[in-house]
């Protein structure tokens, strides 16, 4: 039935983690607009604050709720909503899971909201495993022989029924958690117990390893119409989990009979579960016989669908958004192509090819090797016309330091030992073994990996090998780039510059085409703005400008999502574009990531589906003449283009590039200061080890250690004495062998800020203060933030912005910038410039309702603004909370330090600081369900805490401690349980109470930030990761979350939506409903 | 069958948790319907090495209500002890006569000795600042009654928590239920490291505490002691003043269901007032020793429940 309602309620995915990341803001996002176009009024909830969806833009959601997606909270907003309907589809596993619970405990009954699209039952049967095995019997279709277990016992019966080695999954997972081969009973014993600790049920399941892996992107109607869309296939076969597979679409190495078989099943299934809106089906495929079994179903949309939709140029979400609406297929208008209906299944002239980014070397301790559980933090997705081309180009769009296969910063001794046990180097693995001549057939028996793609890697190795043998020729270096070599790895081979084998080649006319995404196979003419470069065509599919115009603005996007490089930059880049639109720009972006929004055919004028390199930055800015090109909004990627690109003569717009180089050049940066008379931490540049020892003997351990150019806190570490700075030292130069090591003044016990702004010609326009929670020492994207601050000295703050406005003058800032500072007292140091929009900008702009990159655009086109923007006394208070993934990266501390490991955040307003700190603790998944708190405190931090611990016991919390701590406490008038730490023997053991879930919350303050995996401490840290318990390590932070505790545990908290916060204004439902 | 038939009463550790609620049940039992006398053709020996009045006529009492025969002396001053005899001679004699042995002695282990030496069950009434654990059993009785539930109590133990076995044996107790304790000592006089460790090893939780006025608010249970003048020499006890003096003033901020025991004879630790409020339970605790005592030794005398 066609929904007739006016109110649709819409779930976000909270906090990006691993599993479940930007795609998400994508789905969110078209969702949203399928709804605007209908005059449907959109009410979203979702506290990930640096989102486009949460955006206040008028394109966005009617009211937006900053608040945790949690049961109780979510009631609260349909009781005072009352919407007509939900969509529980577009905010991945988290909104799913979340609308089932609001099913289950019929509020959406009881508030008469219908679920929109696909039904809550047919959800059910996909995502039980038990109910999706038989409804897939019953209508004939295989599935992986499998049993759903509640217990130990239960899951090692079923093994040893199906036999061993079997697999494991947990059932209602996001990425599949907690899943993996399990070879023996003792190891099923180990893994079941953690499972089931996250789960209800997990599943035992036939071993389907090596199998070849496809997924079918599906949409259908409420009348049953079915399209598939898409289909992937993931070059890594069965035993890698989806997300860390190399994924290409379409499907390669099917044949057309194997491939009508697939889509047949996928459209069945689809029936079967009355799919309406979009589903993802995966399918396993025996490469022996040709065997299949159906893996999973999705009846949402997924990470896929958002990769499908930027593959395919087809709207997936918007389509899927429509169609729970009602609307059919062919009423639906392909807003893509102009030309067509949503009844069109796409044809790919051209193929994509995506890989994983993983950040697992810059967590400590964790381990790099991949599997049945995800890790990647991001994604490329390269776009060609063979596959070498679309391969080479997604390597280069990684930002790992290879700008293709050819010049992968590691050699492997052992490349056989990488390919056969994979880790997230396999690929380049394989690239250097085939260089040193092995064969395609030996590297299948190691991967199980189909021989037409390693005959594909082999060729492109095979090549180069070539290339080094004879004397070079217009007509290789064709080739070269036809096969996606870049012109860096090209001059690197032919021992030149980057920019003279650039002369060379365009002098030689070999240059790249622009292409459509042209869906139609020619049966129309394509007249999309999604558009990506290739080497192999004659001519370009769209018209450029002549001259150049200043009215072409090119926005460079952010790049794979990474730690310390996420959804926050897309959010600048697509404000950023739709400023341009508002000024009547034409606005020109290039991006590489297929889970952005900017990357959305509708959000710019042109979209390149393209690296962020120099070298295709220059093809495009060549073909394109922008009259500016704005490298400020997109994060360290293209900050790091500003030099080269000025160096080259294209116009950057904003801060000079010598400007730039001067805040991220630490001797050139550091100069300043002095010459300002603004203080620092001491630091000195090292050359050798020696001199590094000297130095921090001088100042005083413990010190920093650094590489001069830094990402996210790379290969940062701090020494507590002279044997760990040698070991690190060792480390360091390892990472960047090119730039000496910076050792730095480690300050302790000061409170750590940072002001973010945007400035015209020197002259601050806007700037915020935020203040950070934990003390000095932890990494500014682990932090977690207050704005206003509250608790600095007014004469820090006042001091803070005379800094700030010398620093501002003296660099002649124009657009964005961030500055961060240590305050001791009202003693003020400067430890980092960054002249580029920050990771707080989202934040800061929604709290304070001032858009700074709004602002700073305007700024970068010479707009001056006479608005006066205040920042500082709000009456409200915003926290900005990281959301970590260490569920997903086994053997990691969990301990924040100066190296970044948080894979998101989120935001939350409310009334004071604890009021906003706890929702927005609520908000990273966390929760508690009895006053049940376990405390593991080092002596330093012990008589901080007692205050608020000895008011829990008052109130009747049950404290457990270890030995210290309990000694410590009961001294003090607090009773709590005795709890063995894990080294020790005897009971009650730590561990044991773990288990038996009597824990709700742990608060473990380690003594200094050393990682060590020795410790008892990162035991239970580990354990209480390992089995979902909240955990808080640091003593700032556990002195709020305890005063949270007292104040507001079991309090039902109000809610108000964004607007009603920080615009002051209360809904009148009436009112609204009128209007509608 | 009876699992307590023949057993030694030593300490509260030779008992499970389903024993003492089987005694427990049993004296609540008995306290509502006096028990048809079981014991009529035994004799149980009374032999307190020291001074006792409470305990032993409770004893008694509890033995011929039973239809028990007793026998027994209530001070060593009258003993062939004195004449040099030794203890386990002595016990040795009495066993040949007695079915059961409750025994009271100044040294600590006394008691144990007693029951390794002889076949017939003994009972600890006392042995020095060790154990008490008929004592602690009639607390939990008391507070059981008083309060409905043991679990999730908060108690705090006052007084002489280092020499005051009656003490000792209340903390084992508390090891079998999830109970909240606040210790409140003077200085050299707290609860010994041993007894803190098998606590904190057994999850009961506790806090040291100076004021009892700061946690008066906060208790179900106040349970005080009088200083064991008798363990220390003049000049000591002097030094060991009882800091703690519960009067109305100080009840002021009780909760409501607050009860006060005291295993007696008090000294000055309570004011008379304080008996006529709601608070006062110790003289109803003390009437409550008899049923506790029925209650075990029918179950050491009796194979099968009469």
């Amino acid at each position: 039935m066609q929904f007739n309602g006016k109110k649709v309620l819409i779930l976000g995915s909270g906090g990006l983690r691993i599993g479940q990341a930007g795609e998400f803001d994508y789905s969110g996002s078209q969702a949203i607009k399928a709804l605007k176009e209908e005059g449907i009024y959109s009410i979203l909830v979702n506290p990930n604050i640096a989102t486009v969806q949460t955006d206040a833009d008028a394109a966005m959601a009617d009211e937006v709720y900053l608040q945790p997606l949690t049961l109780p909270v979510v009631t609260a907003i349909i009781e005072k909503e009352k919407p007509d309907g939900i969509f529980l589809s577009f905010g991945g596993q988290t909104a799913l899971n979340l609308g089932l619970m609001l099913y289950d405990t019929d509020v959406l009954a009881k508030h008469k909201v219908s679920i929109l699209g696909t039904r809550a039952e047919a959800i059910r049967q996909t995502e039980d495993r038990e109910q999706f095995k038989q409804g897939l019997a019953c209508i004939g279709v295989k599935t992986p022989q499998s049993m759903s277990a509640n217990t130990v016992a239960e899951a090692a019966l079923a093994a040893k029924q199906i036999g061993y080695p079997v697999m494991m999954r947990s059932g209602f997972s996001l990425g599949g958690l907690g899943s993996g081969k399990i070879p023996s009973e003792s190891v099923l014993q180990e893994r079941a117990q953690e499972c089931l600790a996250a789960a209800p049920q997990i599943l035992i399941e036939e071993y389907l390893t090596g199998w070849k892996e496809f997924e079918y992107e599906i949409v259908r109607d409420r009348s049953g119409n079915t399209l598939t869309i898409c289909n992937m296939e993931n070059m890594d076969p069965m035993g890698i989990h989806t997300g860390e597979s190399i994924v290409v679409a379409p499907a390669q190495t099917l044949t057309n009979r194997e491939h009508q078989t697939l889509r047949n099943i996928a459209i069945q299934v689809a029936n079967h579960f009355n799919i309406i809106g979009e589903c993802n089906i995966q399918f396993a495929i025996n490469p022996k016989n040709g065997d299949y079994r159906v893996i999973e179903v999705n009846a949402r949309l997924s990470r896929s669908s958002a990769l499908a939709s930027k593959a395919t140029g087809y709207p997936l979400a918007f389509v899927a958004a429509k169609l729970a609406l009602g609307w059919h297929l062919h009423e639906i208008k392909n807003s893509v192509t102009q030309k067509t209906c949503a009844f069109f299944e796409p044809a790919l002239d051209y193929l994509v090819v995506k890989i994983p980014r993983w950040d697992t070397h810059k967590l400590k301790s964790a381990g790099r090797t991949i599997g049945t559980e995800m890790k990647s933090v991001g994604e490329v997705m390269g776009i060609g016309r063979s596959f070498a081309e679309a391969l080479q180009k997604a390597v280069g769009m990684l930002n790992i330091g290879a700008s293709c296969l050819s010049d992968y910063p590691h050699h492997f001794n052992d490349p056989e030992e990488e390919i056969a046990t994979p880790t997230d180097r396999r690929l380049f693995a394989l690239y250097q073994f085939f260089l040193r001549g092995n064969t395609v057939s030996k590297a299948e028996t190691l991967s199980n990996i189909d021989p037409w793609f390693l005959a594909r890697i082999a060729e492109i190795a095979q090549f180069q090998n070539k290339l080094k043998q004879e004397a070079f020729s217009t007509h290789l270096l064709r080739q070269a780039k036809q096969l996606g070599f870049s012109d860096k790895a090209l001059a690197r081979l032919y021992k030149q510059d980057e920019q003279s084998l650039r002369k060379t080649r365009v002098a030689a006319g070999i240059y790249p085409v622009v292409k459509q995404i042209d869906t139609l196979a020619g049966e129309y003419a394509a007249e999309t703005n999604y558009l990506y470069l290739t080497y192999h065509g004659q001519e370009h599919d769209v018209q450029f400008n002549v001259e150049k115009s200043t009215d072409v603005i090119l926005v460079l996007g952010s790049g794979p999502y990474a730690i310390g490089s996420s959804v926050e930059f897309d959010w600048c880049a697509v404000n950023t574009s739709r400023t341009l639109r508002k000024l009547k720009k034409r606005a020109i972006l290039i991006n590489s990531n297929p889970e952005t929004v900017s990357t959305d055919y509708d959000e710019s004028d042109r979209l390149y589906f393209e690296q962020l390199t120099f070298e295709r930055v220059q093809d495009i800015a060549d073909l394109e003449q922008p009259g500016g090109i704005i490298i400020s909004v997109g994060g360290q990627i293209p900050n790091n283009l500003a030099v080269p690109l000025a160096n080259a003569g294209y116009p950057i717009l904003g801060t000079k590039a010598k400007n730039i180089d001067c805040a991220e050049n630490r001797e050139r940066f550091s100069a300043l200061l002095a010459q300002l008379d603004i203080a620092q931490p001491a630091w000195q540049s090292a050359h050798s080890v020696e001199s590094a020892k000297e130095f921090a003997q001088s100042i005083g351990y413990p010190v920093l250690v650094r590489p001069s150019y830094i990402l996210s806190g790379a290969a940062m570490n701090v020494a507590y004495d002279a044997d760990a700075l040698q070991e690190f030292l060792a480390a360091a130069a390892q990472v960047s062998p090119a730039h000496p090591v910076v050792i730095s003044k480690f300050i302790l016990d000061a409170k750590e800020l940072e002001v973010d702004g945007v400035a015209l010609n020197g002259n601050i326009i806007i700037d915020a203060i935020s203040e950070h929670i934990e003390n000095a020492g932890v990494h500014s994207g682990d932090a977690t933030l207050v704005l206003p601050p509250h608790n600095l000295y007014l004469e820090t703050i006042r001091r803070t912005k005379k800094i700030t406005r010398e620093i501002v003058r003296a660099l002649e800032i124009t657009g964005p910038f961030n500055i961060q500072f240590i305050a001791q007292h009202n003693h003020i140091q400067v430890i980092e410039c960054n002249l580029r929009a920050s990771r707080s900008f989202p934040f800061v702009s929604k709290v304070t309702n001032h858009n700074l990159i709004d602002i700073a655009t305007q700024a970068m086109l010479g707009i001056k603004s006479n608005k006066h923007y205040q920042t500082l006394e709000l009456d409200y208070v915003g926290v900005k909370a990281p959301q970590f993934s260490y569920q997903r990266l086994k053997g990691a501390d969990p301990v924040p330090h100066v190296e970044m490991a948080s894979t998101g955040e989120v935001a939350c307003l409310g009334d004071n600081l604890y009021d906003a700190y706890w929702r927005a603790w609520l908000a990273c998944e966390q929760g508690m369900t009895q006053k049940h708190l376990l405390v593991s405190i080092a002596d330093h931090y012990k008589a901080k805490l007692l205050p608020f611990l000895q008011k829990l016991d008052q109130l009747g919390w049950h404290l457990y401690s270890t030995d210290g701590t309990h000694a410590y406490l009961s001294k003090n008038g607090v009773g709590s349980y005795f709890v063995y730490k894990t080294s020790e023997y005897g009971e009650p053991h730590f561990h044991t109470v773990i288990a038996q879930r009597k824990i709700d919350l742990i608060i473990n303050i380690p003594s200094n930030q050393i990682s060590s995996t020795q410790t008892d401490g990162f035991k239970i840290r580990r354990m209480a990761i390992d089995h979902h318990i909240p955990l808080i390590t640091n003593p700032q932070k556990a002195q709020i979350m305890l005063q949270c505790l007292i104040d507001l545990w079991d309090k039902k908290l109000p809610v108000r939506s964004w607007r009603e916060i920080v615009c002051h204004e209360s809904i009148n439902t009436n009112q609204v409903e009128q209007q509608l | 069958m009876n699992a307590l038939f023949k057993r030694d009463l030593i300490t509260i550790k030779n008992l499970s948790k389903a024993e003492i609620d089987i005694i427990l049940n049993l004296a609540q039992q008995y306290k509502i319907t006096p028990p048809a006398p079981s014991l009529s053709n035994k004799m149980i020996a009374h032999c307190f090495f020291e001074a006792s009045t409470r305990t032993r006529l409770s004893f008694e009492t509890a033995a011929l209500r039973l239809g028990a025969k007793t026998i027994g002396f209530d001070s060593d001053q009258s003993l062939s002890v004195q004449k040099g005899e030794t203890l386990t001679d002595t016990l040795k004699v009495i066993s040949a006569y007695a079915d059961l042995i409750v025994i009271r002695h100044a040294k600590e282990g006394a008691a144990a000795l007693a029951a390794n030496l002889i076949e017939c069950p003994v009972i600890n009434a006392g042995d020095g600042a060790n154990q008490h654990p008929t004592q602690a059993l009639l607390d939990f009785f008391t507070i059981k009654e008083c309060q409905n539930e043991i679990n999730g109590l908060s108690i705090a133990l006052v007084g002489d928590l280092k020499y005051g076995r009656a003490i000792h044996s209340f903390t084992q107790m508390c090891a079998h239920y999830d109970i909240r304790l606040y210790l409140l000592s003077p200085e050299h006089l707290s609860l010994p490291t041993s007894i803190c460790d098998h606590l904190k090893k057994q999850g009961v939780r506790f806090s040291y505490h100076q004021d009892l006025a700061e946690i008066i608010s906060k208790i179900d249970i106040l349970y005080i002691t009088r200083i064991q003048q008798e363990r220390f020499t003049a000049p000591q006890s002097e030094l060991f003043k009882n800091p703690y003096v519960i009067n109305m003033e100080l009840l002021k901020n009780a909760k409501a269901n607050l009860k006060i025991l005291h295993p007696l004879p008090r000294v000055n630790e309570i004011d008379p007032e304080v008996d006529h409020s709601p608070f006062a339970y110790y003289f109803a605790q003390a009437a409550n020793g008899v049923y506790v005592r029925q209650a075990i030794l029918t179950l050491l005398l009796n194979e099968f429940l009469p």
